[in-house]
């Protein structure tokens, strides 16, 4: 990062080699299109080297990078909202008589929880998926969605119970007994 | 600890947030309280389910494309810094969600031929209907398309792109004078929309179509080149 904030972009290619996917996956899961991940990840980079002032090495690099993802996906959010009538008059207008590829949301349990997340308040999605895929404490979440530790906390409860109400109790039991993700952690 | 606590433990336990004597306590509690650990069960359900939340992986490409990206924005005059690239950024975020999400007009927007350079043939790429999707697709679409009008745009290839109004007026040459008419019944795959692309020849243009999201939800694509006279 010291050679990118020389303005050395041969040192930013190296960065976005090596921490892109992660970001790429965080942008998909907050946005849920692979081709808009594609865009939104060369956009985090960007902003990197547009920021790069701003990191001054006191967090971590992956907790600012995650912060300039978090702000792209939101700034994506607000962007689909504002196309969202559009989108709905496009369902409409559209033939509705085949499924479009959807390989990439997996069986029935993944698109009702793909669903489900979907419906969830950003805040609450950006907090969850921190954890849940990216290993991260509540004290880090909250650096990077720059809020308070218990802010975190409530969101992250908030979020699971929501996906709980919203997703069908048969399935639920079903999942129960799936394979647990942080085993470890597992109380 | 009490089942109130318990119950939030279970959450802060799953993201790592809790101690080792929190745990301890509350898998004591868990132990002889059934009504815990079925609440447990649940937690521990959903949370593992988010598992089948896969994320593909990036496109192998993406680091060349976003080295290229970065080199060609970096490469541009400018009076500052990034400034640039800001507006480069911006410039390619300016999809407006039209009909299937596309609509754009990149005019000015890219890095087009300088002044006085000839512009290369142009192609219009006429998206013909038969592309279906369910409502609850709608959003997915919405980015296929917008990514690769991106994408065109990008590379400088996008002139402009718009969805078409349903219906349209035909001209048929008939005995006395030619006469409008309702799209005919024959035409069943009328035209939705298009994208004006610029490309060097039409073998360039049928290779920016077949990556098309239109063919893979099952459209049709017509290419015509734009008669320069």
């Amino acid at each position: 990062m010291r050679d990118v904030r020389r303005g050395d972009l041969d040192a930013l290619g190296i960065l976005f080699r090596r921490h892109h996917a992660r970001v790429h996956g965080l942008c998909f899961r907050m946005i849920g299109s692979a081709a808009a991940a594609d865009d939104l990840v060369q956009e985090t980079f960007l902003r990197v080297l547009k920021y790069r002032r701003g990191f001054q090495g006191r967090s971590r690099f992956t907790t600012w990078l995650y912060r300039l993802a978090r702000n792209v996906c939101l700034d994506q959010i607000r962007r689909d909202r504002r196309d969202a009538a559009l989108a709905r008059r496009a369902a409409v207008e559209l033939v509705d008589d085949a499924l479009p590829d959807v390989a990439w949301m997996g069986d029935e349990r993944a698109k009702a929880m793909w669903a489900a997340l979907q419906r969830l308040a950003p805040e609450k999605r950006e907090a969850l998926l921190l954890s849940r895929f990216h290993d991260l404490r509540y004290e880090e979440v909250a650096r990077i969605c720059d809020c308070s530790v218990g802010a975190v906390r409530v969101r992250v409860h908030r979020a699971l119970k929501e996906l709980r109400d919203a997703l069908d109790p048969g399935v639920n039991t079903q999942w129960t007994a799936s394979e647990p993700g942080k085993g470890s952690s597992t109380p | 600890m009490d089942c109130q606590r318990a119950r939030e433990g279970f959450v802060d336990a799953l993201t790592g947030n809790l101690g080792e004597a929190e745990r301890a306590e509350l898998r004591m509690h868990v132990e002889q309280c059934a009504a815990c650990r079925a609440e447990r069960d649940a937690v521990t359900g959903i949370w593992s389910a988010l598992e089948t939340l896969d994320a593909p992986a990036p496109l192998p490409s993406l680091p060349e494309r976003f080295e290229r990206r970065l080199r060609r924005e970096s490469g541009k005059p400018r009076r500052s810094g990034w400034v640039w690239v800001a507006a480069g950024a911006l410039a390619a975020t300016l999809v407006l969600g039209f009909g299937v999400g596309y609509g754009w007009r990149a005019r000015g927007a890219g890095d087009g031929p300088a002044t006085g350079e000839a512009a290369p043939p142009g192609y219009l790429m006429l998206l013909r209907a038969g592309a279906s999707v369910p409502a609850t697709e709608a959003r997915a679409v919405y980015h296929e398309y917008a990514a690769w009008a991106r994408a065109l745009a990008s590379q400088n290839r996008l002139v402009s792109a718009e969805e078409l109004a349903d219906g349209g007026t035909w001209l048929i040459a008939g005995a006395d004078e030619p006469t409008a008419h309702p799209t005919p019944q024959a035409a069943s795959q009328p035209i939705v929309g298009f994208f004006w692309i610029q490309a060097a020849s039409v073998d360039s243009a049928v290779a920016q179509a077949k990556d098309s999201p239109h063919l893979r939800r099952g459209g049709t694509i017509e290419i015509r080149a734009i008669q320069r006279r």
